[in-house]
């Protein structure tokens, strides 16, 4: 089980004020609203909550796959470093989070992930993002495997979760991609 | 309040949101907001947060969970709508 979401930070800037009335009580539970108002950054704060759950969500969705939007189900906590933990239905996930100055970065898992595999990267100016990360999770996964990358294609299952699959083999493996604004990522589950 | 004149406040609420323009001009009940219109996650928030003011009325967590479609909100915002009457 496991998600992932990169932000790009100048872009969360244009498109959302997170300072907007309403908001908060929306998105966030009480305790991660103490988090904000205690943190030194709170739009690096208010956006690393948001990775978190975004990521959490989208492992969630492995296990239950019905969509719903309520940002506030996905209870977050802040471990220290860039750990953390998202709590939904249930479940708590993992999180690891890294971040500059341009962009955020999460992954989510459940329990222990063999080796799990991605990287996050930016994405040249004239590349559509999503074109450009399925190519480079292609050529990631054709190496890793040693196989043609035309082998590989990237389909959602009929519950609408990403995987990579290789048309000559048996490989198949579940996968994870964001992008954002600038920014690019993808996981795949050992 | 209409069901159409319900969607042609909804159109005017997510324009300044969508990201995919031929979703947004071929519109109907079925259209999905993030898989159609290729809304953001954190702009969904705006979206309800429009719905609330422009409609006058509270959507409660409980209530948007399921605004993810024009039709989901159309019946949210009518259950919302008659309630106040």
């Amino acid at each position: 089980m496991i998600g992932n979401d990169v932000i790009d930070l100048q872009l969360a800037a244009i498109q959302s004020n997170w300072q907007r009335p309403g908001f908060r009580e929306k998105v966030f539970t009480e305790g991660e609203n103490i988090l904000i108002d205690g943190s030194d950054d709170p739009f690096g704060t208010v956006w690393r909550l948001w990775s978190m759950k975004e990521s959490g969500y989208k492992a969630y969705m492995r296990v239950n796959p019905k969509r719903f939007f309520d940002p506030k189900r996905m209870a977050c906590s802040i471990a220290g470093n860039g750990s953390g933990h998202v709590q939904i239905g249930g479940y708590s996930f993992q999180t690891e989070t890294t971040c500059d100055e341009e962009r955020l970065y999460t992954t989510a898992v459940l329990g222990k992930e063999p080796e799990l595999m991605g990287e996050c990267f930016t994405i040249p100016v004239m590349e559509d993002a999503s074109t450009y990360c399925h190519q480079r999770l292609r050529q990631h996964c054709a190496e890793h495997w040693s196989i043609l990358k035309e082998q590989l294609r990237i389909e959602k299952t009929d519950k609408g979760v990403p995987r990579i699959s290789c048309r000559s083999t048996d490989k198949s493996r579940a996968i994870s991609i964001s992008h954002h604004g600038r920014f690019g990522a993808y996981i795949i589950q050992g | 309040m209409t069901k159409e004149e319900i969607i042609a406040k909804l159109k005017v609420i997510v324009k300044p949101y969508i990201q995919d323009e031929k979703a947004f001009e071929d519109l109907t009940e079925e259209t999905d907001f993030v898989k159609d219109l290729k809304i953001n996650s954190a702009n969904l928030v705006d979206v309800i947060l429009d719905v609330e003011d422009q409609f006058d009325i509270i959507l409660d967590n409980d209530s948007m969970e399921e605004l993810l479609s024009v039709k989901a909100a159309i019946a949210v915002i009518e259950r919302k709508l008659a309630a106040k009457e």
